[in-house]
């Protein structure tokens, strides 16, 4: 799963689909972020179709030490169907989503709270 | 609970191993069929979506992640609803206990898991796991074709 740095910002890039069978790969590329210190994680949906419970379930995991720890998982460019899973169990009022990568990107250097 | 699916022989049958690599298949055959038979494309994979999550069950719960095991999926689109029952022969899913989902007491826990059937809820009007007459067990969904709007 394709992962890079945004100045201090972690840009995880998980492609096509999240489901109980791919699941690992993305709680490893969190997990790896978080290990190396990157607290600051950006989850560019752009090049996701859908995300099912498995996935969702990583987030919820991990968001707390995360926050806890001055870091944050946000998430940009959604396409319709995961921001609506998002919308149905309240994810969206859990982890800041923006429109764009630079967009995720800034939030974390204009100080807002996720 | 009634349905087109849970008495008679479906329109459709699908039957494959308790692998969680069949996952995405059967999510991708769901939506083309709810696609096919009429539902607009997103309510096609929110369709799709709970069926993900409830074949995700019986691999990983039903049958504790063994591989081996067979899963069939029964669709009947004719009508003012699509049915799909899932069948197998696992541990009874509706004896497992799942608390009412509270997402920020699952967070506060660091919970990973307890989303699956609350999806199910959302993105179905009927949700019912029960024993079949053959002495399979079943999981029924139902969704209809013109959902209440407030849905």
């Amino acid at each position: 799963m394709e992962s890079r740095q945004v100045g201090d910002v972690t840009v995880i890039c998980p492609q096509g689909f999240i489901n109980a069978h791919t699941v690992r790969q993305f709680e490893q590329a969190l997990s790896q972020a978080l290990e190396d210190g990157h607290q600051k994680i950006l989850i560019n949906g752009s090049g996701l179709a859908y995300i099912a419970s498995a996935g969702l379930g990583v987030i919820m995991g991990l968001i707390e030490d995360t926050r806890s720890k001055g870091g944050d998982i946000r998430l940009a460019e959604l396409n319709d169907t995961v921001r609506n899973i998002f919308e149905v169990l309240g994810f969206n009022h859990l982890c800041k989503v923006l429109s764009s990568e630079q967009e995720g990107v800034e939030s974390y250097h204009a100080g807002t709270a996720g | 609970m009634s349905t087109k699916s849970s008495g008679t022989r479906a329109l459709m049958e699908l039957r494959f191993p308790s692998d969680s690599k069949y996952l995405h298949m059967v999510h991708e055959l769901t939506r083309l069929l709810a696609e096919t038979t009429g539902f607009e494309t997103a309510e096609a994979e929110k369709i799709a979506l709970a069926v993900d999550e409830a074949t995700t069950n019986v691999v990983q719960h039903a049958y504790g992640g063994e591989a081996g095991h067979d899963i069939e999926v029964h669709f009947d689109p004719e009508g003012d609803s699509l049915d799909i029952v899932i069948f197998h022969e696992g541990k009874p899913l509706e004896s497992i206990p799942v608390p009412a989902f509270d997402l920020d007491e699952l967070v506060a826990e660091h919970k990973t898991g307890g989303l699956g059937l609350t999806i199910m809820r959302q993105m179905m009007d009927k949700v019912e796991h029960m024993k079949a007459g053959t002495g399979k067990n079943m999981c029924v969904m139902v969704r209809y074709k013109q959902r209440d709007p407030k849905s």
